[in-house]
């Protein structure tokens, strides 16, 4: 039986203090390179993944750490959550980061990449509604791993699956996945009260408006080389109700530029840098918003599901940021170029 | 003179030095000729890879920019498994071809990689322009290829010239000259010797 909410509020505000701050972000970002990075991070609660990790350590291990300290993290939450909440963070974040599994495991079943290879990159964490991820990555031919995932909730890929044949492109059964995702997310929510659920409509369904945008976008393009593609509707199942009129629009062509200003608050000011065709500050303009709306909402109610729900995604935030900064690290890159893509630096005094 | 040291001056010797120095100069033209051409050839293919080459780079920094932007964005781990998805690899025959005798390789694309529906969006307009300028970027590689080699031989054949018009010719100039003087010098003791036996032969009949 789950303890309650107040207790897994408390647990929230308490880990909270184990979180990386803005300025300690920053100073990681403005680091000179990999070693003063690592030192850094060895001062927070990272210390053990850098002393398990040593010297020379790459950003592909770093990367596989921080998602490891996410789900670690995420699991501690969910234990205690009560039973609702915790179905519907279930939905939201491990579904989320099955769905990212599935899809690099069907990109590796489509180009016929070596099992070692796809498992390298896939996210440690445990299947959710999927089947096996060994069972998945040890089909035989992507057709295979399709039909495995029949039996489960993703089901309806398999619709996709023709036109994946006839395009040779993978587009269609990603956004069936997205898809699948969502209307799932849509789902869960009556397990929360209605008066949380306008917060976390506010990340997801920004998030999937403008990842629909930026999908449609990449559409346009690939249109020149396949006039034939298929009805947009059966591609953008109108997931929100607003989306298909400016998806069509970018599809016919109209200028980004007129788009992106008649969007309104606040997708104008997330899409705005595809104008300059910076789709990565997009994603990291997502992000931040998903922090902005988290901690307004944590502002209102600090002791129910927004203090919850702000935990989290500043823990999703915070893993973001340091892979961003372990990778420009890696690559040596200037702290102004890593600092532009990361969102908690943003917010240090 | 150690050029000198086994010259027969003899006229047969001398005739065959003659024959020599002909055949010897007439390839110094031709080596002369063919560095002209190569020079020309060299600073053609030099203008032409200065200008591809300032666009090309001005390219290669907006693709370097949006695949760094996706790693920071996406994350190394996505970045490789959408990478990973490209199936078709870039296939390219190389075929020698010949400017003045110097080798040097034309690539031709046989098939490139088909990016298109593959990659997100963040990664798929740094493919595109990756594989848009892919043949310029083999084309670039030809001709570096085709300059480097040229210019090594334009390099062997004026040192090939310089040989023979300052060493090779020279000496061979130098031995004509010894034997000519040792001939001449010959003919005139002969011409000594016979106007004294034939003032000996005169004296006695007297």
């Amino acid at each position: 039986m789950s303890p309650g909410l107040a207790y897994v509020v408390v647990r929230c505000h308490a880990m909270r203090a184990e979180l990386i701050d803005p300025e300690t972000m920053r100073s990681l970002a403005e680091a000179r390179d990999m070693e003063e990075f690592l030192g850094l991070l060895s001062q927070t609660q990272y210390k053990e993944i850098v002393g398990e990790a040593g010297e020379g350590v790459s950003a592909v291990a770093l990367e596989r750490a921080f998602y490891q300290k996410l789900i670690e993290r995420l699991d501690r939450v969910v234990r205690v959550a009560p039973k609702g909440m915790a179905e519907f963070l279930r939905a939201f974040y491990y579904m989320r980061l099955e769905v990212q599994n599935l899809k690099r495991i069907l990109r590796g079943k489509s180009s016929e990449t070596s099992t070692e290879r796809i498992k390298k990159h896939l996210i440690p964490v445990a299947p959710y509604l999927s089947v096996d991820f060994d069972d998945l990555v040890g089909a035989k031919t992507m057709a295979d791993a399709v039909n495995l995932l029949g039996r489960t909730v993703y089901a309806p890929i398999k619709e996709s699956l023709g036109l994946w044949e006839k395009y040779d492109a993978l587009w269609p059964l990603e956004a069936r996945l997205n898809q699948i995702y969502v209307e799932s997310v849509q789902g869960s929510l009556s397990k929360i009260s209605s008066e949380d659920r306008e917060m976390v409509r506010q990340i997801v369904e920004v998030e999937t408006y403008v990842e629909d945008m930026l999908s449609a976008i990449n559409w346009t393009r690939m249109a020149g080389e396949q006039p034939s593609l298929p009805p947009l509707e059966s591609v953008f199942p109108l997931k929100y109700g607003t989306s298909l009129r400016t998806i069509k629009e970018l599809i016919e062509g109209r200028d980004h530029g007129d788009v992106v200003k008649g969007l309104g608050a606040p997708y104008a000011e997330i899409v705005e840098p595809i104008i300059v065709d910076d789709v990565a500050l997009v994603r990291t303009n997502l992000r931040r918003h998903a922090y902005e709306v988290a901690r307004d909402g944590r502002a209102r109610d600090d002791f129910g599901f927004p203090c919850v729900m702000s935990y989290l995604v500043s823990c999703d935030v915070e893993r973001g940021d340091l892979v961003s900064i372990a990778w420009g690290k890696e690559h040596e890159l200037e702290s102004r170029k890593i600092l532009k893509y990361t969102v908690l630096p943003g917010y240090a005094p | 003179m150690s050029s000198l040291s086994g010259v027969r001056p003899t006229k047969g010797f001398l005739i065959e030095l003659k024959r020599r120095i002909s055949f010897i100069e007439r390839g110094c033209e031709f080596l002369k000729l063919k560095r002209d051409q190569l020079a020309k050839e060299l600073s053609a293919s030099i203008e032409v890879l200065r200008g591809r080459r300032g666009t090309l780079e001005d390219q290669l920094n907006r693709i370097y920019d949006l695949v760094v932007s996706a790693y920071l964005s996406l994350g190394p781990a996505e970045v490789g498994s959408q990478a990973s998805s490209i199936r078709k690899e870039l296939a390219i025959d190389v075929l020698p071809v010949s400017v003045m005798g110097v080798l040097y390789p034309r690539i031709r694309v046989r098939s490139k990689p088909r990016v298109e529906g593959r990659l997100d969006i963040a990664l798929s307009r740094a493919a595109e322009l990756a594989s848009g300028i892919m043949e310029e970027l083999i084309q670039i590689a030809e001709f570096e290829a085709r300059v480097e080699r040229i210019a090594d031989e334009l390099g062997k054949t004026n040192r090939k010239v310089n040989a023979l018009e300052n060493i090779v010719i020279p000496d061979y100039k130098q031995t004509m000259k010894f034997i000519e003087d040792k001939l001449d010098e010959e003919a005139l003791e002969e011409l000594v010797r016979i106007k004294l036996i034939g003032g000996a032969l005169a004296r006695r009949r007297e």
